[in-house]
């Protein structure tokens, strides 16, 4: 079977920096085994070039693991962007926001996901070892300013991870974006990258998700939110975002991912299971052109394979505790490389902007 | 375009250091597949029959197959390929682990060793490459201390090792080739090769991927034959929960338990060394060899051990109990590790321990030759912990026993008690419980062997149907169909436990679409057919005959003493003339002109 050459990606995700000022307790940058890159500026329009070869590319989302924001050319690379014609989007701890609000603003980005883990001081700080009336503050800010120059952008998004710790105080999330006026809140469960971590899993025990849902939804009424939930069981459905949506990722070493799981290597625990996932790339931007990556006969095979859920299913298959393939994300046996017969992430479970 | 080869033989000279690269022949490679078809070619075609097996113009081989390193259930087997020292057979001995699909990795499919070194050596293969290092300050090690020594000697733990132990230095005649610490190319003498060459281990690090020709058809055909794995009791139940030790229960119901070296078919402490105890005991978790989803491993520790260790294996496990009537699992795990350490054969250390406790108490064998050795008393636990060691080591009494069985029972006048085949002591089944089991033991070319053509798989177990187990009539054709697709799956690179599930067109559907030759169910029985003859040629051309397939005259005259196969014996002139026939031989055995010819082998 051949599967003919495309242009559609439709969005990439570009980390533009995997350094970050903050070093959170739940960030997998603490467990990974990979350097850490700033990419050049020079490089980023190499790759901003490359773009032009994909006519349907509407959306540039800007990171990856890291703070863009810490990003030392952050403000040209997103002028650059926009002046390509891209939707800019990127993710940010938000501590930066207050310095950088203007600029945000005056060059239009279109939208900015601002990532709080726990929407209680205390937690928060716990996790991220900063200050969480700072980022209150900044993002206030940031509104606040925008109501200033009149303007629309960007819009501005939460994300919050969903654990047993944090659950009782979810539901002030609403309250608290609506007075930061978010237009949406995602929800995503926690993927563990350390084994102490897997106690804070809500979604491999009982747990009563809907009562849950039923309660934050009874008042995202009154907040107008959007809220998006993630699965809390494994339900038979596969579906991945990054492909669903023509996306691929590019990674701060130029290294072309399928997604952000197969971005780094680390140890994720599923269910509890340790399994060892190893970056896979399909090329690196720095010695080919994103085109012939993008069509290699092995990442559209791959593309071809997720979307048609031909992957075995490792999280629910009676031999996962002892199988040699389930190990790693390397691959599995119906013989994809790389596998994604283990991915919570493909079953909604664990979320990304 | 072929896939599954990496296309690429490496050969080292190491009485001259020299080393060479040359293509696969994709003839060869249709016609005997890989690993121990092709490389057993080698052997007959590059060997000649009369060199010394312990000579330096003796070759070892470590060979790949074309599904190893694939995504192919349990693609993670190798074969180590030479003239055995034991028998002289073309010895083919099977070993999972890592070290395999590593060695491929490099892109070599083979690894032809040849001559012999006058100091000790390892070998180091990385991508494209490999270098012939000192081994002086490991040789004398055991397989635990020489892989580590190695691994941090060359800075990266992720290196795969295979090595030999003492064993294999002091040319015990079942020495085996340990690979990632417990995995063995158990059988046939094959580290005693190593050792004579003075090679302590290879070293396999590399990168590359098996290429697959056809990609879309051969994950069809891993899907197809993964829902047989895992719709089949044995190969998603019982192998991963009890691991092979789930037979000792089994057999010993049958009858065919062996005890006390074969004098008795079941064994009454048979609980105490069951999987199920080991289960409720040492187990630690179970473990899985490289693209196995089965897992059939065991990881086990004891509570004054130091570290955890592999095994046992069902087979081991009864060499050290029943075989030796001893009712101690701690021990036998002890016994299993040290065997590891020491690089050598589990059922030959067992057996060869089993057949002197005969001749001991038979008066065969006189108290004073133990000098200050263990008693040889069946069920005197000691001896387990002692002798393996003694053997490696070739220490006292040691020195003889390291000859094997068959030649320890000669030199003590007794032959007839040495419970083996072609010199090769017999596994963990007694063949008067199993006719068909019975011909494969007389009839495997490299002797006493269960895993040449698994006859307990139908007449035990039922799989793939139930045959009575009694009955003589039709054995042959089952054996040789059989022994046929051991060939086959050997040749691959895969495991045979993969066997209680799949049948010969899922391994044919596999093949052609990772090699891109189109082969029928027919044609890879074919192919394993082709194989079985060549290493049959071998063998009548080093002069073994018709009476070399024979069993120990106790199975054809003396009555099975106790359990469910109780009165029986092995019809063994009736099964041969049988076999000879379906297999297109004469009734001296010998292969007819018509047959060679049908199967492009004069
Ligand atoms: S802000 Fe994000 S990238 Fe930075 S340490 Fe925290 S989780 Fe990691
Ligand atoms: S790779 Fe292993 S665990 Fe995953 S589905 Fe296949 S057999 Fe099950
Ligand atoms: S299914 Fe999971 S591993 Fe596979 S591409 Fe999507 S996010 Fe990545
Ligand atoms: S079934 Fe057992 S021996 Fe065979 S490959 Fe799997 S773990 Fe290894």
């Amino acid at each position: 079977m051949t599967i003919p050459d495309n242009r559609n990606l439709k969005k990439v995700y570009i980390e533009i920096t995997s350094k970050c000022n903050l070093n959170c307790k739940m960030c997998f940058r603490r467990f990974w085994n990979d350097e850490v890159f700033e990419m050049d500026f020079e490089k980023y329009l190499r790759i901003l070039d490359e773009l032009k070869e994909f006519t349907s590319l509407e959306t540039v989302y800007l990171g990856g693991i890291g703070e863009p924001l810490f990003h030392s050319r952050i403000l040209d690379i997103i002028g650059k962007t926009k002046e390509s014609g891209y939707r800019v989007e990127f993710g940010t701890n938000g501590t930066l926001l207050n310095k950088y609000a203007e600029d945000i603003i005056r060059l239009s980005v279109d939208k900015i996901i601002v990532s709080i883990d726990a929407p209680d001081p205390k937690v928060y700080e716990d996790i991220r070892g900063t200050d969480f009336s700072q980022i209150e503050d900044n993002v206030a800010y940031l509104q606040e300013t925008k109501r200033r120059l009149n303007a629309h952008n960007p819009e501005v998004e939460i994300e919050v991870v969903a654990m047993k710790s944090n659950l009782d105080l979810l539901p002030n999330i609403l309250l608290l974006a609506a007075k930061l006026e978010v237009t949406s809140v995602i929800i995503s469960n926690i993927m563990p990258f350390g084994k102490e971590l897997c106690s804070e899993t809500l979604y491999n025990e009982i747990f009563d998700y809907n009562t849950f849902i039923d309660k934050m939804n009874s008042q995202i009424g009154k907040y107008r939110l959007k809220t998006v939930f993630p699965k809390f069981e494994l339900l038979t459905e596969r579906k991945c975002q990054f492909i669903e949506q023509n996306a691929t990722t590019i990674r701060s070493d130029g290294e072309v991912a399928p997604c952000y799981r197969l971005l780094h290597s680390y140890t994720e625990y599923i269910f509890g299971r340790g399994k060892q996932v190893n970056a896979f790339s399909f090329g690196n931007v720095y010695k080919d052109t994103l085109l012939s990556i993008w069509n290699r006969r092995d990442y559209k095979s791959f593309r071809y394979s997720v979307k048609n859920a031909l992957f075995p299913s490792c999280t629910d298959c009676p031999l996962k505790d002892s199988c040699n393939f389930c190990l790693t994300t390397d691959s599995d046996c119906f013989g994809n490389f790389p596998s994604c017969a283990d991915c919570l992430w493909s079953r909604g479970i664990v979320q990304c902007p | 375009m072929v896939g599954g080869y990496m296309g690429k033989i490496l050969r080292v000279n190491l009485t001259t250091g020299k080393t060479s690269e040359e293509p696969i022949n994709d003839e060869l490679a249709r016609k005997f597949i890989g690993a121990r078809g092709y490389a057993g070619k080698v052997i007959f075609d590059e060997v000649p029959a009369e060199a010394d097996p312990l000579g330096p113009d003796n070759k070892l081989i470590f060979a790949t197959g074309p599904l190893t390193l694939t995504a192919a259930p349990t693609g993670g087997r190798y074969d180590v390929v030479t003239k055995s020292p034991l028998n002289g057979v073309i010895a083919g001995s099977n070993s999972g682990g890592f070290f395999g699909p590593e060695l491929k990795k490099t892109g070599y499919d083979f690894l032809i060793v040849e001559g012999k070194s006058n100091k000790p050596v390892y070998l180091w293969v990385t991508d494209d490459k490999v270098e012939i290092r000192d081994a002086s300050h490991i040789w004398g090690k055991d397989t635990h201390i020489a892989t580590d020594a190695i691994l941090s000697e060359l800075g990266d733990k992720s290196i795969r090792v295979a090595c030999i132990g003492p064993a294999g230095e002091n040319l015990v005649k079942f020495a085996a080739v340990i690979n990632d610490k417990a995995r063995a190319a158990g059988r046939t003498g094959v580290g005693a090769v190593m050792g004579s060459k003075m090679l302590k281990a290879v070293a396999a690090k590399g990168t590359k991927r098996a290429p697959v020709a056809n990609p879309e058809k051969f994950k069809e055909a891993l899907r197809v034959a993964m829902d047989k794995i895992k719709a089949n009791g044995v190969t998603s139940q019982g192998l991963p929960t009890y691991g092979t030790m789930v037979l000792n229960h089994i057999i010993d119901e049958h009858g065919l338990y062996p005890t006390n070296n074969f004098q008795k078919g079941t064994f009454e402490h048979v609980d105490s060394v069951s999987g199920e105890k080991l289960k409720d005991t040492y187990l630690v978790r179970n473990k899985a060899c490289y693209a196995c989803p089965i897992a059939c491993g065991r990881v086990s520790k004891l509570p004054d051990m130091e570290e955890e260790t592999e095994g046992p294996e069902y087979e081991t496990s009864w060499a050290f109990s029943a075989d030796c009537g001893i009712d101690d699992l701690a021990a036998v795990i002890k016994a299993n590790d040290q065997c590891n350490k020491m690089g050598l054969d589990t059922i030959a250390t067992g057996t060869t321990i089993a057949c002197a406790m005969e001749l001991y108490e038979k008066g065969f064998l006189k108290k004073e030759e133990l000098g200050s050795a263990p008693e040889l008393k069946f069920g005197n636990t000691e001896t387990i912990l002692v002798y393996p060691e003694l053997m490696a080591k070739r220490v006292g009494l040691g020195d003889k026993l390291a000859e094997g069985s068959y030649n320890f029972a000669s030199m003590h006048g007794h032959p007839e008690l040495s419970m083996s085949v072609k010199k090769q002591e017999l596994p963990a089944y007694d063949p008067r419980g199993a006719q068909g089991h019975a011909l494969e033991y007389a009839t495997s070319n490299r002797g006493g062997c269960h895993v040449r053509g698994y006859m307990i798989s139908p007449e035990i177990l039922g799989l793939p149907e139930k045959l009575d187990p009694f009955v003589v009539e039709g054995k042959g054709q089952w054996v040789r169909i059989f022994q046929d697709l051991t060939a086959v799956i050997d040749s691959e690179g895969l495991c045979l436990f993969t066997s209680f599930a799949l049948g010969a067109d899922d391994y044919a559907a596999m093949l052609s679409a990772a090699t891109g030759f189109d082969y029928t169910a027919d044609e890879v029985m074919k192919a394993g057919d082709r194989v079985w003859n060549s290493e049959k040629l071998w063998n009548l051309r080093i002069g073994m005959t018709k009476k070399d397939d024979y069993l120990p005259p106790r199975f054809m005259n003396e009555p099975l003493p106790d359990g469910a196969a109780k009165g029986q014996l092995v019809h063994l002139e009736q099964l041969l003339s049988d076999y000879y026939n379906v297999r297109g031989w004469s009734n001296e055995g010998v292969p007819t002109e018509e047959k060679l010819k049908d199967l492009g082998l004069q």
